[in-house]
């Protein structure tokens, strides 16, 4: 190595970015070369002056610091953060249903589950569901986007939640409610839990005719789906509960809506 | 796509342990990049408060404090965007490397004043990248990757960099009569 190769690369020495070998190199050329020798101690000294100064004069404010760490931390305890969990396209439900996915008709409230095995794209269709179950299991784009408090769309209510804490077998803890929008449709939307399963209820205006005695129930993947009608309203109940429980928990919200 | 949306397990902890104590690491190249106080605090709180809306995106085990500046440097894009304050200039890499002048050395009396004073007569794309290297000793893929720039601008830059900061110093020690090691050594 020459002195214009030492020059090529002593930054580069500098930042500890060459390789071993010619890192070797420049310190076999540094034994024999005074002059490199003065240069590189002087671009040390140059960046441990820069670091030092740089270092010294930039000194946090410790209440800003301390705010902005609690600015966090209470972002952290006061809102939920979401994430989107895909489940299935909506072509998927319909591969779903012809290999095999059932559905159930629930004729009383609390009676004896009478399961219809049949084509879940035809009793979607019968039952005018399609175009909804669309819209209320889309992608939730703008989903936890609150556009502020609407009277007009209810959410689950007080009498609804007492009841489903009196009947409904799990732990149910409130997490959190919000209006949403969705292809134009708002959505009531409320997220209860169950030990670290999630319950979403949702609720949207519907001119089907009310039928809360008639649930349907979609077992789509690891999403448990059940429908009702009640008051014009298309009420959803999405969880990763079994479908059992899922279903209990429509069924507590059917019996129990306020008119 | 089918889908819904569920509460995230809160990460606040991590967040403490990994992000939090690189407060003053962020603060100090934010306060370069803005020169002002109260936009460098103002820059770094933007910068912590999208870093934990984005935490989930982190990889555990990779270089944090390079994925905040990171942060930083796309949140100051967009605030120098916001105020119109960008100025494009004519390939100045090139007019300032035809510009240099030679290597005097660095004089020994200079105080941490100077040198800041120095550095701030250095144009910022040059200065950016000495702070990340020299001072903040980040590698220069790193800082490729934190500024969006290949490794070998890094390179040049931080060259060009170094060597516009030590003729700033030898000039500013010129101006008040304090002479180099090298000139008092031949006097």
């Amino acid at each position: 190595m020459n002195c214009r190769e030492f020059e090529e690369i002593a930054d580069s020495y500098l930042s500890g970015e060459l390789l071993v070998e010619t890192n070797h190199e420049l310190l076999r050329h540094l034994e024999a070369c005074a002059d490199c020798r003065t240069d590189l101690a002087e671009r040390r000294e140059l960046r441990s002056r820069l670091q030092t100064a740089v270092k010294q004069s930039a000194v946090i404010d410790p209440a800003f610091a301390a705010r902005l760490r609690s600015e966090i931390r209470e972002q952290a305890g006061s809102s939920v953060r979401w994430s989107f969990v895909p489940a299935l396209g909506f072509a998927g439900v319909v591969i779903a249903a012809l290999i095999g996915s059932a559905v159930y008709f629930q004729s009383g409230i609390f009676g004896p589950t009478q399961p219809a095995r049949a084509g879940l794209e035809e009793i979607l269709r019968q039952n005018g569901l399609m175009a909804a179950l669309h819209d209320a299991l889309g992608n939730h784009k703008y989903c936890g986007v609150k556009f502020g408090k609407d009277p007009a769309v209810q959410v689950v209510n007080d009498n609804e939640y007492a009841a489903l804490k009196e009947n409904f077998s799990g732990n149910l803890e409130f997490v959190e409610k919000h209006n949403c929008l969705f292809n134009g449709k708002k959505y009531s939307h409320t997220i209860l839990r169950d030990g670290d399963k999630l319950i979403s209820i949702l609720k949207t205006d519907s001119a089907l005719p009310d039928d809360p005695n008639k649930i349907v129930s979609l077992p789509v993947e690891q999403l448990q789906i059940a429908e009702f009608e009640s008051d014009k309203r298309s009420v959803f109940v999405i969880s990763d509960l079994s479908e059992t429980e899922n279903l209990q928990i429509a069924r507590v919200i059917s019996k129990n809506r306020s008119v | 796509m089918f889908g819904f949306f569920r509460p995230k397990q809160d990460n606040f902890d991590d967040f403490e342990q990994e992000a939090l104590p690189l407060m003053k690491d962020v603060y100090r190249v934010a306060l370069w990049l803005t020169r002002n106080v109260g936009d460098a605090e103002d820059l770094t709180q933007e910068t912590f408060v999208q870093a934990y809306k984005s935490f989930h995106r982190y990889e555990k085990g990779t270089n944090c404090r390079a994925w905040l500046m990171k942060i930083m440097y796309h949140t100051n894009g967009k605030r120098l965007r916001k105020l119109s304050r960008l100025k494009i200039l004519e390939d100045p890499e090139e007019q300032i490397a035809a510009t240099i002048p030679f290597e005097p050395p660095i004089p020994q009396e200079l105080t941490d004043e100077d040198v800041l004073e120095a550095l701030t007569r250095i144009p910022e794309q040059f200065r950016t990248v000495m702070l990340m290297t020299d001072v903040e000793e980040f590698s220069y893929k790193e800082v490729s990757q934190v500024l969006g720039i290949p490794m070998g601008t890094v390179m040049s830059r931080l060259h060009r960099g170094r060597k516009l900061l030590k003729g700033e110093l030898a000039a500013y020690a010129s101006d008040y009569g304090i002479k180099s090691r090298k000139l008092a050594a031949k006097n």
